[in-house]
């Protein structure tokens, strides 16, 4: 077991060898270029210089982190909330799931994201509309990826629980719920990330606050060291959303098959 | 006949949703800068539609060049990585790296570099298009059930030969997949771009109607937007079905997309 893992970990530091040293080749490459063409800091800054603002302006950075986290964090309970609640009675009843599943499945089709500048109508340039800007979109891969975990069963697991004359009550907490566990966090993950870029682009649209707004504010002032910088904490800010719900989802469901697979596939904007 | 009854669920639901939404801007006098009724909605499409449209085959021009140029990257980039197993551990880490990061903020950027034209908005769209069409083709072209590489190779069959009668044939639903989520992100990649800085397309009029209090003009808008989104989408499908009619992917249910 403990031979496993230490193979395994050397594998793994073997294959991590490429894209570091590929990256480290890259970041060397921009410097140079940067240094030898003399490329004006408000074109393109080198890495140097990025990492120098970043520090720079580390304040400036954790202060609009802070207003983003907020209302990404809202936006994705709200959608978590929600999305139980509607997911629970969808599976219920046969008459709501025919008539919100398309409809759901229909918007899943759609540029969502170009309703947001209506919030900002609707509900100002305060927080509220980038809230609800990234619960509207975080709410869709949530809810239908709950909708399918509670829904689709095993048709012999419900023959088994039949059988063995469980109430429609205990065959929801015993199996439909367990079942419906490693589909929500699939939905969390996307749902995470959405939510984030729901609320960035809420900040680019009209705001005062966030990392958005700060994007917005280093554009208008030609501050590409700026963007540079905050580029790199939306960057780390989702991995960390990510890493956070991957790692509660090893802890609430380790005893499931689908922890054993690789990376998922996300596409997000 | 099932198919007809099982859409009048979500159909009746739309048409419950338009008359309440309809009377109540009626009954409580709503204003129309915050809530104009669907009547007005339409009405604004029909009157302006020249207008809208002008505006729609911008943002269409944008998407359609940002989704081709991803299209054109993407096959070489992904033949590459399952041709050689160097560039797979290179390449394919960024990928899976990048999937996970906003690449909209990007977008500000490549309005600095190359201004307010059409470019930086093709680029957007390129960005947000490339990577779920480069990671299906990826997994499509690699990931061959091990029967049937053993199959080909007791044949004897070429590396090359292999490549175009398996390998190629395997990538097509996958590329499919992602070539409709790279459609609908292609879309959301233009959209954005016109959000940040530009006088012409969907995305812009969204801001204009916006900053007028136009907000007839802001759903008229938005309808044509949704309708371009299930537009490109439903040729994607399209193309689909014809290219692959063979497949048992065909015969599935309608597979779930999120895009944002």
């Amino acid at each position: 077991m403990a031979e496993n893992r230490a193979i395994r970990w050397n594998a793994r530091i073997k294959d991590s060898i490429y894209p570091i040293a590929t990256t480290f080749a890259i970041l060397v490459f921009w410097q140079l270029a940067i240094v030898l063409f003399s490329v004006p800091d408000f074109i393109l800054p080198g890495p140097l210089v990025i990492i120098k603002a970043f520090f720079g302006h580390l304040g400036l950075l954790y202060q609009h982190t802070l207003v983003t986290v907020y209302e990404t964090l809202a936006g994705l309970m709200l959608a978590v909330v929600f999305s139980i609640f509607v997911s629970i009675v969808i599976v219920w009843s046969r008459g709501v799931e025919k008539t919100l599943v398309p409809l759901m499945v229909f918007l899943q089709t759609t540029p969502k994201i170009a309703i947001a500048p209506l919030f900002i109508v609707w509900f100002g340039f305060g927080y509220t509309p980038k809230i609800i800007i990234s619960f509207w979109l975080a709410y869709f891969p949530i809810v239908l990826a709950m909708t399918t975990g509670l829904r689709d069963i095993q048709p012999e697991m419900i023959d088994l629980t039949k059988s063995m004359s469980a109430t429609t009550w205990q065959t929801f907490i015993k199996v439909r719920i367990p079942n419906s566990l490693p589909h929500f966090f699939s939905g969390l993950k996307l749902g995470g990330l959405v939510a984030m870029l729901g609320s960035i682009t809420g900040e680019f649209v009209g705001s005062d606050a966030g990392l958005g707004y700060l994007i917005t504010m280093a554009n208008h002032n030609n501050d590409v060291k700026l963007l540079f910088s905050v580029l790199i904490v939306l960057v780390l800010l989702g991995r960390l959303i990510y890493g956070a719900t991957v790692l509660t989802e090893r802890r609430a469901i380790s005893w499931h098959v689908v922890l054993r697979a690789e990376e998922e596939k996300f596409f997000t904007a | 006949m099932s198919k007809f009854k099982d859409a009048l669920y979500p159909l009746g639901a739309a048409l419950g949703l338009l008359v309440i939404w309809q009377g109540s801007v009626y009954v409580f006098s709503i204003p129309d800068y915050l809530l104009p009724g669907p009547i007005l909605v339409i009405g604004e499409i029909f009157s302006r539609w020249s207008f809208l449209l002008d505006h729609a085959l911008v943002t269409l021009y944008e998407t359609g060049v940002g989704f081709g140029a991803a299209i054109l990257f993407a096959i070489p980039i992904s033949v590459a990585v399952v041709w050689w197993k160097p560039v797979e551990k290179t390449v394919m880490p960024f990928m899976v790296f990048l999937q996970t990061i906003p690449k909209i903020a990007v977008a500000p950027l490549f309005i600095i570099w190359f201004g307010f034209g059409y470019f930086p908005k093709m680029l957007t769209s390129f960005l947000l298009a490339y990577f779920p069409i480069v990671i299906e083709l990826i997994t499509g072209l690699r990931d061959i059930e091990p029967e049937v590489l053993d199959l080909s190779k007791s044949m004897s069959a070429k590396p090359l030969q292999t490549f175009i009668k398996i390998r190629i044939p395997n990538s097509l639903p996958y590329m499919f997949n992602g070539l409709k989520l790279g459609a609908l992100l292609a879309l959301v990649g233009a959209v954005i771009g016109e959000f940040l800085g530009s006088s012409k397309g969907l995305g812009f009029l969204v801001i204009y109607a916006n900053d007028r209090l136009d907000t007839t003009l802001l759903f008229a808008d938005l309808v044509v937007l949704l309708l371009l989104g299930k537009l490109t989408f439903s040729v994607v499908e399209w193309v689909e079905r014809y290219a692959i009619s063979w497949h048992v992917v065909m015969r599935e249910k309608e597979k779930i997309m999120f895009s944002t």
